[in-house]
C-alpha cells in the first residue's frame, strides 16, 4: 500500500486515507443510529393540529398499546383453561398494564373504584332523584327489574343502590354491545373455536424493544400455561404485534435480499472480471456509499427507518455501476485513470442527474421520504467519489480486461439491431399511456395501509379478532381542548347531552369520555350537593317506602353510602391508582403542547356525513373536533401521496433542465429523454396491468429508474473514438444493467409489499430503459 | 334424609345414566324412560307458545311479586317471554344476546355468556327447549323421575360461581310441554311459574 501510495503521488494517498477515515467514522456513526420501523415516521413532520392528534394516536394511543390474543386449536374446554391461566401470570406484570379475558376478577379493582365512587360517577344523581317522589319512582322500577331473570343479579346491590347508579354506570361503560360471547366466564369467539384475551401494553405504542419484550412474555407465559399438554396454538394481533413483526421482517427481508444479490452480482462480476480483487474493488464504491448514507441519515434525523434501509441496500444497483464503466470500459494497455478521465463527464452527469431526482424529495414534508433523499443523495456522492479518487489507486498496476471485449461484439451487434423496433416501441408507448388514461386515478392507492407491510392473512385474523372482541378499531373520535385538566373535563361534560341525543337518534351507538371514569370537580361537587343530608333522606326513603311491599330495614346500607358519598373528599386522578381505568383516563385526556385534550371515542357511527352535520349544528358543541381517523389517515396518505408526485414532477422537470444544460442540444436531449420517458410510462402501465396500486414507494422507484436509466442513455449517445471502446462501453451498460436487474429483482421477491413494489419497478425500468436506449440510440453506430 | 346418600346420589345417578343413553343403542325392555327419550321429543318441536303467571318471593319484600304473560319459542334459539301484568315489559333471547325491554321502551342487551348466573337460568329452559341434551349436562347435574305424562326435571348447577345465585331448578311437565319451573335461589329467594300451552 505504502508503495502504492508514494508511485501514484500523495492526492491519491490523501484520497485512500479519508475514505478510511470516512469508513471509521461512518461505522461509529451507524453503530450509534437505531433502527425504526413505526409507520409515523413516514408522517409529516408539521402537521395540521387533527393530523397531530392522529399521529399521536397511532404512535402511542391506547389503540396502539392493545394486543389482540386467540388461543385456539384444541377442545373449548381446554381454550378457557389456557385462557385463565395465562391471564394469571400476566396480572400484575409491570409490562401489561390490563389483561382482559372475561374473568371478573381481573376487574376487581375497577367494580371497587365504580362501587365506591357510584355517587359521585353517575349522571342520575341529582336533587330531584333524592325527594320522596324521586325515590319512589326508583323503588317502582326496581320492583319491575325484581321480576324480570336480571333482578337476581341486581338484587344484590338494591339495598345500597335502590336508585340503581350502578346499573347506570355499567349499562354507559358495556355500551349496546355488551361485550364478547363467553364459555364459562372466559372470553370466546362467537363459534367458540378461540378464547380470546385482550392486553393492554404498558408501554407506549412506538417503544419497540419495551413492545417486543411484552410480546415475547406473553409468549413464555402462554409456552409455561400450555407445559406439554394439548395442541393449543396463540395468535396475536394488534398494532404493537404487527410493529415488531414489521421491523423484523423489514430487517430480515432487507438482509436477505441485500446477501443474495450481492452474492448474485458478485458472482456476474466474478464471471467477468475473473479476479478476486477486482470484484472487491468493484462493490467498494457501492458498500462506502451504503454505509455513509445510513451515516448521514442517523446524523440528519437520528434514526434510520427499516424502510430507508431496506430500500437503500439496493442502491448497490446503481453505484456498483460507476466501477463496471470504469473496469469494462479499460482497456489493456491503457490506465484506468485515462478511462477514468474519458468517461468521467458522462458518470457525473449520470450521478448528477439521480441527486437532483433524489434532491427534491429532501423536500418532503415526511421524514421518511426525505430518509430516503438524503440516504440515496450521499450514497450516491459517495460512492462516485470512492470511484474516482480511491479505486485507480487501488487497482492492479497496468490493469485492463480483456473478456468484457469478447462479448461486446454481440452485444454491439443487438444494439445496432435494436433501432429496427423503434415503431413498435412507440405503438408500446402510446398504448400504454392510452391504459394509463383509462384506469386513471385507480392506478394509485389510495389508503395509508397500503403502505403497511402487515400481510393479508395477518390483517384478517386482526378482523377476525377485533370482531369477536368488539375491540375498539380506528373510527371516529370528538375532540376538544382546553387550558387545564378542570376546563376541559368541564367541555367535555357539556358534550354530554349533545352526545346522549345523537345515541338516542341511533346516529352513535355510543362514546366513551374520560369524564365518565372522572367527572369535573364542579361536578362533583354538584352530585354531592345534589344528595340531601341523613335525616333529610331519611325521611323522603321512608315517605317514598310507603305502599310499597319492600320491607322497612331493607335500605339502610343506601343510607349510609349516600352520606359517605356526601362528605368524601373530591376524586383526583391519583383516586385511579391501581385500576384500569387510568390508562383508559389518560389515554382520553391527555397533555399536549398548549394545554389538556380529551378524545372522546364515538361507537357505532353508522352515517358519518349526518353526524357531521348534527354536530355543526350544535351550539354546545362548538370547539370540538370531529376526527375520522380512517379518512384522516387516508387524508393525510392522500396528501403525502400528491406532494411525492409534485416532488417526482419537479424532480423530472430539474432533470431535464440538467440534461439541457449539459448537452447543449435540443437532440441529444431528446434523445436521452426520450428511452427514459417511455421506460417510466411503459414500467407504470406494467406494474399496475400486474395488479398492483401505485404507491409512494412505486414513485421513488421511478425516480431511481431515471436516475440508472440517464447513464444508460448518456453513454450510449456519447460519441466514442473509436469502434472498439463503442463495444467496450456497451458491454459496460449491459453488465451494469445485469446487476442493476439482478439487484432489484431480488427486492421483488420479498414479501413486504414496500420492497416488493420497489424492486419489480426498478428492475422492469432498468431493463427497459436499457432496451430503450439501444432502441432509440444513434443509427449504425458501429458503422461509424 | 336420614337414609342419608341415597336420594342424594340419585340426580347423578341419573345424569350419568342420561350420558351413558346418550350414545348407546336405543334402550330396550328395562327402562324405555329417560333424559334422551324426553329431549328427544323436544327436539322435534319448531315453535311453541304459551301462557304463564309467574310468583316470586324475594328476602327484600314483604309480599310476593305476581305476573302473568306469554311465552314464545322459536327454534332453534329465539326464547320470548312477554309480560303482560302488572306492567308490559318484554325479555327476548336470541343466541347469546338477551334483551330486556321496559313499557317505556327502554331497552338493554346483554350478552348471556358473560353472566354466569343469568345463563344458568336461561339455559335450563332453552337447552330443555331445544332438546338439546350435552348443553344441559354441560350446565346442570340433571335429575329426571316421574312418567312421559307427569315427569319432573331437578337441575342442579355445575358451576361453584353460578352455585351462588342459582342454588336449583326444577323443571316439570307433561310429554313435551313444560308446566311448571321453580327456581330456587341461593339466598332463599324463589320463583314458581306455571305455564300452560296457548291452544292458538
Amino acid at each position: 500500500m505504502t508503495e502504492g501510495v508514494r508511485r501514484t503521488g500523495w492526492s491519491a494517498g490523501w484520497g485512500v486515507a479519508l475514505w478510511l477515515a470516512g469508513l471509521i467514522a461512518c461505522g461509529l456513526l451507524v453503530a450509534r443510529t437505531p433502527v425504526t420501523a413505526d409507520l409515523s415516521a413516514f408522517l409529516p413532520r408539521s402537521p395540521s393540529s387533527t393530523q397531530q392528534l392522529l399521529v399521536d394516536q397511532l404512535r402511542d394511543g391506547a389503540v396502539s398499546r392493545l394486543i389482540l390474543i386467540g388461543i385456539e386449536g384444541d377442545v373449548p374446554d381446554r381454550l378457557t383453561g389456557f385462557s385463565r391461566a395465562l391471564a394469571e401470570r400476566l396480572r400484575g406484570n409491570p409490562l401489561v398494564a390490563t389483561v382482559e379475558n372475561g374473568e371478573r376478577t381481573g376487574r376487581s379493582a375497577d367494580g371497587a373504584y365504580v362501587w365506591t365512587n357510584r355517587y359521585l360517577l353517575s349522571p342520575g344523581v341529582t336533587r330531584d332523584r333524592f325527594t320522596a317522589n324521586g325515590l319512589r319512582e326508583a323503588l317502582q322500577n326496581d320492583l319491575r327489574l325484581l321480576q324480570s331473570p336480571a333482578g337476581m343479579a341486581l338484587k344484590q346491590a338494591l339495598p345500597a343502590d335502590p336508585t340503581a347508579e350502578i346499573l347506570r354506570l355499567t349499562d354507559r361503560m358495556l355500551g349496546d354491545a355488551g361485550g364478547p360471547a363467553s364459555r364459562d366466564g372466559v372470553w370466546v369467539s362467537a363459534d367458540g373455536a378461540r378464547a380470546l384475551l385482550l392486553v393492554q401494553t404498558a408501554a407506549p405504542g412506538f417503544d419497540m424493544d419495551a413492545q417486543q419484550k411484552t410480546l415475547d412474555l406473553i409468549r413464555s407465559a402462554f409456552a409455561d400455561a400450555k407445559g406439554t399438554a394439548g395442541t393449543a396454538r396463540l395468535v396475536m394481533t394488534g398494532p404493537a404485534v404487527f410493529s415488531v413483526q414489521t421491523r423484523d421482517r423489514i430487517e430480515a427481508d432487507a438482509t436477505r435480499s441485500s446477501i443474495i444479490a450481492t452474492a448474485l452480482v458478485a458472482g456476474v462480476l466474478l464471471l467477468v472480471y475473473r479476479s478476486l480483487r477486482v470484484l472487491a474493488l468493484a462493490l467498494l464504491p457501492a458498500a462506502t456509499g451504503t454505509l455513509a448514507g445510513i451515516a448521514a441519515v442517523g446524523l440528519g434525523f437520528g434514526t434510520v427507518h427499516g424502510i430507508t434501509l431496506g430500500f437503500g441496500i439496493t442502491l448497490l444497483g446503481e453505484s456498483v455501476d460507476y466501477a463496471i464503466y470504469l473496469f469494462t470500459q479499460t482497456q489493456p494497455g491503457s490506465p484506468a485513470r485515462r478511462t477514468l478521465l474519458r468517461i468521467w463527464p458522462t458518470l457525473l452527469l449520470g450521478v448528477a442527474t439521480s441527486v437532483v431526482g433524489f434532491g427534491t424529495m429532501l423536500f418532503s414534508s415526511f421524514s421518511g421520504l426525505a430518509q430516503l433523499g438524503l440516504f440515496s443523495i450521499t450514497g450516491l456522492l459517495v460512492a462516485l467519489a470512492v470511484t474516482r479518487w480511491v479505486l485507480p489507486t487501488l487497482l492492479p498496476k497496468g490493469y485492463g480486461t480483456e473478456r468484457p471485449a469478447r462479448m461486446a461484439p454481440l452485444l454491439t451487434a443487438l444494439t445496432s439491431a435494436a433501432p429496427v423496433l423503434r415503431l413498435p416501441l412507440l405503438a408500446a408507448t402510446l398504448l400504454a399511456l392510452a391504459w394509463l388514461a383509462y384506469q386513471g386515478s385507480n392506478i394509485w392507492s389510495a389508503e395509508l395501509s397500503s403502505l403497511s407491510p402487515v400481510t393479508e392473512a395477518d390483517q384478517r385474523l386482526d378482523e377476525a379478532l377485533r370482531r369477536d372482541l368488539g375491540a375498539p378499531d380506528a373510527g371516529h373520535l370528538l375532540v376538544i381542548s382546553a387550558a387545564t385538566m378542570e376546563d376541559a373535563l368541564t367541555a367535555t361534560e357539556r358534550l354530554a347531552a349533545p352526545l346522549e341525543a345523537l345515541t338516542r337518534d341511533h346516529l352513535i351507538a355510543g362514546y366513551e369520555s374520560p369524564a365518565h371514569t372522572l367527572p369535573s370537580q364542579a361536578t362533583q361537587r354538584a352530585r354531592q350537593a345534589a344528595l340531601p343530608p341523613p335525616d333529610q333522606l331519611r325521611t323522603s326513603l321512608t315517605q317514598a317506602l310507603h305502599g310499597l311491599p319492600f320491607r322497612p330495614d331493607a335500605f339502610v346500607p343506601f343510607l349510609t353510602d349516600a352520606e359517605r358519598a356526601r362528605t368524601q373528599p373530591l376524586l383526583t386522578p391519583a383516586s385511579l391508582d391501581g385500576t384500569s381505568l387510568k390508562l383508559k383516563f389518560e389515554s382520553l385526556l391527555v397533555r399536549t403542547g398548549i394545554g389538556w385534550t380529551t378524545m372522546l371515542p364515538l361507537r357505532g357511527v353508522t352515517d358519518p356525513q349526518a353526524l357531521s352535520t348534527r354536530l355543526s349544528g350544535a351550539p354546545a358543541v362548538r370547539g370540538a373536533i370531529l376526527l375520522n381517523l380512517k379518512v384522516e389517515s387516508n387524508n393525510l396518505y392522500r396528501t403525502y401521496r400528491e406532494e411525492a408526485l409534485t416532488l417526482a414532477v419537479l424532480g423530472a422537470i430539474a432533470i431535464t433542465s440538467l440534461l439541457a444544460a449539459a448537452l447543449r442540444s435540443i437532440r441529444a436531449l431528446v434523445a436521452a429523454v426520450m428511452p427514459l420517458a417511455a421506460a417510466v410510462v411503459i414500467t407504470m402501465a406494467l406494474v399496475t396491468a400486474l395488479g398492483q396500486t401505485l404507491t409512494i414507494f412505486h414513485l421513488v422507484g421511478l425516480l431511481l429508474v431515471v436516475g440508472v436509466g440517464s447513464n444508460y442513455s448518456l453513454l450510449f449517445e456519447r460519441p466514442e473514438p473509436s469502434p472498439a471502446l463503442r463495444e467496450r462501453t456497451v458491454a459496460s451498460v449491459a453488465i451494469a444493467n445485469f446487476c442493476t436487474v439482478i439487484g432489484f429483482g431480488t427486492l421483488a421477491f420479498s414479501g413486504i409489499p414496500v420492497l416488493h413494489g420497489i424492486g419489480m419497478t426498478v428492475a422492469i425500468g432498468a431493463f427497459l430503459c436499457l432496451a430503450f436506449a439501444a432502441v432509440l440510440g444513434p443509427k449504425g453506430a458501429n458503422h461509424d | 334424609m336420614i337414609s342419608g346418600n341415597r336420594p342424594a346420589r340419585r340426580p347423578i345417578l341419573a345424569g350419568i345414566a342420561a350420558l351413558l343413553l346418550a350414545g348407546a343403542v336405543p334402550s330396550q325392555a328395562a327402562e324405555p324412560w329417560g333424559l334422551e327419550d324426553l329431549f328427544a321429543r323436544f327436539a322435534r318441536i319448531g315453535s311453541s307458545n304459551a301462557r304463564f303467571a309467574e310468583t316470586r318471593e324475594v328476602g327484600l319484600l314483604t309480599t310476593p311479586l305476581e305476573s302473568s304473560g306469554t311465552l314464545t319459542y322459536r327454534r332453534p334459539d329465539i326464547l320470548e317471554k312477554r309480560t303482560l301484568q302488572p306492567q308490559a315489559e318484554s325479555l327476548r333471547l336470541d343466541g347469546d344476546r338477551l334483551t330486556l325491554t321496559q313499557g317505556d321502551g327502554t331497552s338493554r342487551t346483554l350478552s348471556v355468556s358473560a353472566m354466569p348466573e343469568i345463563q344458568t337460568y336461561v339455559e335450563s329452559i332453552r337447552s330443555t327447549l331445544r332438546g338439546d341434551v350435552p348443553t344441559i349436562m354441560r350446565f346442570y347435574e340433571v335429575a329426571l323421575e316421574g312418567t312421559p305424562q307427569d315427569w319432573r326435571m331437578q337441575l342442579t348447577p355445575r358451576a361453584e360461581e353460578a352455585r351462588r345465585t342459582v342454588q336449583r331448578i326444577v323443571i316439570a311437565g307433561r310429554d313435551a310441554n313444560i308446566r311448571r319451573i321453580e327456581v330456587l335461589q341461593a339466598d332463599g329467594d324463589r320463583s314458581i311459574m306455571t305455564i300452560q300451552p296457548d291452544p292458538a
